[in-house]
């Protein structure tokens, strides 16, 4: 499947970013880059220089440091977002479509209250109770999608269930567990993957957006929605702090999502999405 | 007379490589109110032959070569949209696999208004005539329902029934019929080849029948063809190969089919 | 002969779904009673959707009856705790219409036939592809055949690896649910061989499923007609079920296809009086002259 997409220019672009943008924020305390949290008034809203190759914030910090230093929270924060609800909407899911009965009827009403919510406003309520700072905006958003997902894989293990290749299996003497990840998990991955990659690009804007909000990560940390928070006052002064990090944002979103699209329209083609979804 | 149908030296290939040819020069006719019957072991190419008429094709595979005339015009290079006007009014198809035919949101109605608006025919009464007249002519005279169902609400046979309407609806002059009833059980495949047939006497249509069981050749054909790895090994009238067949292909499977018979035979029970 | 599978007053029921509308009830079976002896194959013959598979499944442990029981052995199915159930599962094997989908994609077939050998012997999983080998070239594949995945087989062949799997832990019975349906004339024909030689060489119990009588015949030492979701009528071969007379039977002979050429075939330009062409078809047929 891989090999197919890679054909695509798009696939190649959108992977080059994301390779230089993981690359940076990887590397990033080995860059040579000056401390994005170090303070310094007097050289504060410098213009562009030597030194400081985007110029400094208000607080006289580095732009481009806190960039890339902002990459790190940005899109880290967003992976482990995914793994949490990837890992368990997928046992929550497999358990409800699997077991069936009063165990998938108990999932299913959960996962209704969980997904009348809108996502923000829940996200809201649970930094508010929880408290501000990174982690609880990755639980917030953990909790408030986790529901959506957990439907899906749970649509998908009700349709393999009754696939001949299962009845087959279980009548072969396979283990109930067994089943799950022999022969329905590799068909359930892919439809998965895609899913998640496809939402990475909405994760990072709840992130940023609960940040902005300045519900989420607290100064100094920096990361792209906090910048933004920040620059706000000089929209008509000094565009170029809300530019920036915008543009960070958008290019980084739409890497992932073209990159989520290919990587459906090889499912498609490779007609696996048409198994597991059959 | 000249044949409804003339197919001359077919070939297909695959698009991508490594290129395999998949109907090498294959040549048959089809007479207006006579079957002629393609049978083969899977793979033989008889139904990319066949596909090849109506210039539906499946995606990775092309027409190199060979000559397609219909009522004695040439059809191969004919302009896309003559052939569109074709498919469905002079020229129709029903295929194997019923329940993928239908779009499973749409009511068996709106399938038949569908192909009616695609040829032409407007207004609401003048539809609900043809479509009336085209449901009793394959059976459902009786059954006023079956309009407003949906798909998943009908069997098998049902469909192919239903889709055998809709391929008549148009007064072809020649009926495709690609393994039309192979997922099919006995009774409703022969419920849908005795249709086939009377369709076939009445209409003094073509039929140009594709399928892997002799029994269902002996049953319909007037000719008979056995393909075999994308050539023709064997043709002529049904009952001279019925009878003496000379290919080892034509043998192999005559003799399968016999073995299958020889059972009900046994048990006195033939047909 | 003792009995070894026997389905007593088995109903089944479903909700055909309805979005808007209300679900309606299918009473599927209706009290069915069968009975499969050691080292005997019946066949059941019905039309598609008459409920053959679903009793078929039933029997198979995959579903169970809403009421009505499964007894092996004497010893109801869906009762028997652990161990019991395992012995049972691995006496009664299966092999399914739907060729392509019977198989997981990414198993290899020596995987796919060392699945039950793992689950029901113990084997790890090397010693149970080893073992496959054997077990393929049984079926007339090759033991080198256990390292290819099911895109590289045909139809028939990937059946056959599907008659090997089971096979492999050496069942008392195996319910074939129109295993032959689905492949074409000489494959089918081939395949059948192969069924027919197994029985004969391992005396297995079979529940031959099928819609067409030309494959039940000579094959199995009972049929069973099963007609509104009961077995209708048994009798030691076709002939004496068609001997019968029930109504089903007939319709189901009538329909097998004819072994030689029909005579007084009808020609276009000799036909007799053809029936009369609905009105609008005479009229686009007279358009169509113009």
């Amino acid at each position: 499947m891989m090999r197919g997409m890679l054909d695509r220019r798009i696939v190649r672009v959108s992977l080059l970013i994301l390779v230089l943008v993981g690359g940076a924020a990887f590397f990033a305390p080995w860059l040579g880059l000056p401390d994005p949290e170090e303070v310094n008034l007097a050289e504060k809203l410098a213009a562009p220089s030597a030194q400081h190759l985007l110029g400094t914030d208000h607080l006289g910090r580095d732009v481009l440091s806190r960039l890339i230093f902002g990459s790190r929270v940005s899109i880290g924060s967003v992976f482990a977002i995914l793994l949490l609800i990837v890992g368990f909407s997928t046992f929550a899911g497999s358990l409800a479509g699997f077991a069936g009965g009063a165990v998938d009827s108990a999932l299913m009403r959960i996962c209704d209250i969980f997904l009348t919510f809108p996502t923000l406003i829940l996200a809201m309520f649970f930094v508010g109770v929880l408290g501000t700072g990174l982690t609880n905006v990755i639980l917030a958003i953990f909790l408030t999608h986790w529901a959506w997902y957990a439907r899906i894989v749970r649509g998908i293990v009700l349709s393999l269930k009754s696939r001949e290749f299962v009845l087959a299996a279980r009548v072969a003497g396979t283990s109930r567990f067994r089943l799950v990840v022999r022969h329905i998990l590799p068909s359930l991955a892919p439809q998965v993957l895609v899913l998640a990659t496809l939402d990475i690009g909405h994760m990072m804007l709840h992130v940023a957006g609960l940040s902005f909000l300045g519900l989420g990560v607290q100064p100094p940390l920096p990361e792209w929605g906090v910048m933004i928070g920040d620059a706000r006052q000089f929209i008509w002064t000094q565009p170029q702090l809300l530019l920036y990090p915008g543009l960070a944002i958008f290019v980084v979103v739409m890497a992932f999502n073209l990159l989520g699209d290919a990587m459906r329209d090889a499912l498609d083609r490779s007609g696996m999405l048409e198994e597991a979804v059959k | 007379m000249s044949a409804l149908l003339e197919v001359r030296d077919l070939r297909v290939e695959t698009v991508a490589a490594p290129v395999k040819e998949l109907v090498r020069g294959v040549s048959f006719d089809v007479r207006a109110g006579e079957t002629t019957c393609i049978v083969g072991a899977s793979g033989s190419g008889k139904s990319l032959s066949c596909l090849s008429v109506p210039g539906l094709l499946p995606q990775g595979v092309r027409r190199t070569g060979g000559e397609i005339f219909f009522r004695g015009e040439r059809l191969d290079d004919a302009a896309p949209e003559a052939l569109t006007r074709l498919r469905g009014s002079a020229v129709s198809m029903v295929m194997q696999s019923p329940m993928s035919c239908f779009d499973p949101i749409f009511s068996i109605e709106s399938h038949f208004r569908e192909t009616l608006r695609a040829h032409g025919v407007r207004g609401r009464r003048a539809m609900d005539e043809r479509i009336t007249a085209a449901l009793a002519e394959v059976g459902f005279e009786d059954d006023p329902a079956i309009r407003h169902a949906y798909p998943f609400q009908l069997s098998g046979g049902m469909l192919q029934r239903t889709m055998l309407a809709i391929a008549l609806m148009l007064d072809p002059e020649l009926l495709i019929a690609d393994e039309a009833t192979s997922d099919l059980d006995t009774v409703a495949q022969a419920r849908v080849l005795d249709l086939i047939d009377a369709a076939r006497r009445r209409r003094k249509m073509g039929v140009l029948l594709v399928t892997h069981d002799f029994g269902v050749a002996a049953r319909m054909a007037d000719r008979l063809m056995v393909m075999d790895g994308g050539t023709v090994v064997e043709r002529g009238q049904v009952e001279d190969l019925f009878a003496d067949p000379s290919h080892e292909c034509t043998k192999a499977l005559l003799a399968a089919h016999g073995k299958l018979c020889a059972r009900m035979r046994e048990e006195e029970c033939a047909v | 002969m003792t009995s070894l599978i026997s389905a007593r007053e088995v109903h089944r029921r479903y909700r055909r779904g309805g979005f808007f509308r209300k679900a309606e009830p299918l009473h599927v079976l209706r009290g069915v009673d069968l009975e499969i002896r050691e080292g005997e194959a019946v066949g059941l013959v019905g039309r598609s959707g008459c409920g053959k598979s679903t009793l078929g499944r039933i029997v198979l442990g995959l579903e169970r009856p809403d009421e009505g029981t499964v007894l092996y052995d004497g010893r109801d199915v869906f009762a028997a705790d652990g161990e019991r159930f395992k012995e049972y599962r691995r006496n009664v094997q299966v092999v399914f219409q739907n060729v392509q989908g019977a198989v997981n994609p990414r198993m290899t077939a020596g995987e796919i036939v060392a699945e039950p050998l793992r689950n029901f012997l113990g084997l790890s999983k090397k010693e149970a592809v080893e073992r496959s080998r054997p077990l393929l070239e049984q079926v007339g594949l090759h033991g080198s055949d256990a390292d290819k995945f099911p895109a590289h087989f045909s139809g028939g062949e990937l059946q056959r690896v599907c008659i090997a799997r089971a096979l492999a832990p050496e069942p008392k019975a195996v319910v074939f649910d129109e295993a032959v349906s689905s492949l074409d004339m000489l494959v089918q024909a081939r395949v059948l061989d192969l069924i027919r030689k197994i029985r004969d060489e391992r005396g297995l119990a079979c529940l031959f499923i099928s819609h067409d009588l030309r494959v039940v015949a000579g094959l199995c030492d009972e049929v069973a007609l099963m007609a509104d979701g009961v077995i209708a009528a048994r009798e030691r071969s076709v002939a004496a079920l068609a001997a019968s007379g029930h109504p089903a039977i007939k319709r189901l002979l009538e329909s097998v296809p004819p072994s030689r050429p029909l005579h007084c075939r009808e020609r276009a330009t000799t036909d007799g009086e053809p029936e009369p062409l609905p009105v609008h078809v005479a009229a686009g047929v007279s358009q169509a002259a113009m």
